[in-house]
């Protein structure tokens, strides 16, 4: 090891790194984008129940009666 | 979206491989482990928040890099992560540099400190050190010779 080696070794020795990866997303303001995505997935999931629950007895009330909507 | 424009995950990568290594370079230049840290955490930020204007004419790593330097300047992070980092229970096991040390650091030219830093603490090569602090590549070696010439002679100077 050179002088100079010593020297900056001295100046920032090599300390215990913790990383903290969902800091660095926080800071960036990503975290919060993450954080909204569960409730965007949740409300799709919502909006197709919906249409499900609706769609579904109208083909099922169509059939029964012959299609009568589509005659 | 933009070709060039980077991914989260790719500095997500440089995170995980080279954050350590970032933050010896900052400790270098804060002298101080929590604001070193902050810096590293804040640069990563910066780089994520402006990933849309990497164009991809440089390295990535000098690109962050960049980032981090700049953070380390950044008066602000100084005055939070002070304020945040009080009531921290961290503790560093670090000894504070000597005195002469750190006086001959300091007295380095800036341009000259970091080209020293990158190679040291980061082992850039000379293209990605180039590209880190601006300058031509031919300038690269006798910035680093000039820098250690007066590192050793700024060692000697400092009285004992």
């Amino acid at each position: 090891m050179t002088f100079e080696d010593e020297v900056l070794n001295r100046l920032a020795p090599a300390l215990a790194w913790r990383p903290d990866w969902a800091d660095v997303l926080g800071r960036a303001g990503e975290l919060d984008q993450r954080r909204l995505q569960p409730w965007a997935r949740r409300r799709r999931i919502l909006s197709l129940t919906v249409l499900a629950v609706v769609l579904i007895p109208l083909v099922v009330l169509g059939a029964v009666n012959e299609f009568w909507l589509f005659r | 979206m933009d070709q060039n424009a980077v991914s989260i995950r790719s500095i997500d990568s440089i995170y995980r491989n080279r954050a350590a290594d970032f933050f010896r370079l900052a400790l270098a230049r804060t002298f101080d482990p929590e604001l070193a840290r902050a810096a590293v955490q804040e640069g990563f930020a910066r780089a994520i928040r402006a990933r849309t204007g990497f164009r991809g004419s440089e390295s990535l790593e000098a690109w962050i890099c960049r980032c981090i330097l700049s953070a380390t300047q950044d008066s602000r992070i100084h005055v939070v992560e002070r304020e945040f980092h009080e009531a921290d229970d961290v503790a560093w096991e670090m000894e504070t540099p000597d005195a002469e040390v750190l006086a001959a650091v300091r007295r380095l030219p800036a341009r000259q400190r970091d080209a020293l830093f990158l190679r040291f603490y980061l082992d850039f090569d000379y293209l990605t050190i180039a590209e880190t602090l601006g300058i031509e590549v031919g300038t690269v070696s006798t910035t680093l010779q000039a820098a250690r010439k007066n590192l050793t002679r700024a060692l000697e100077e400092v009285p004992r």
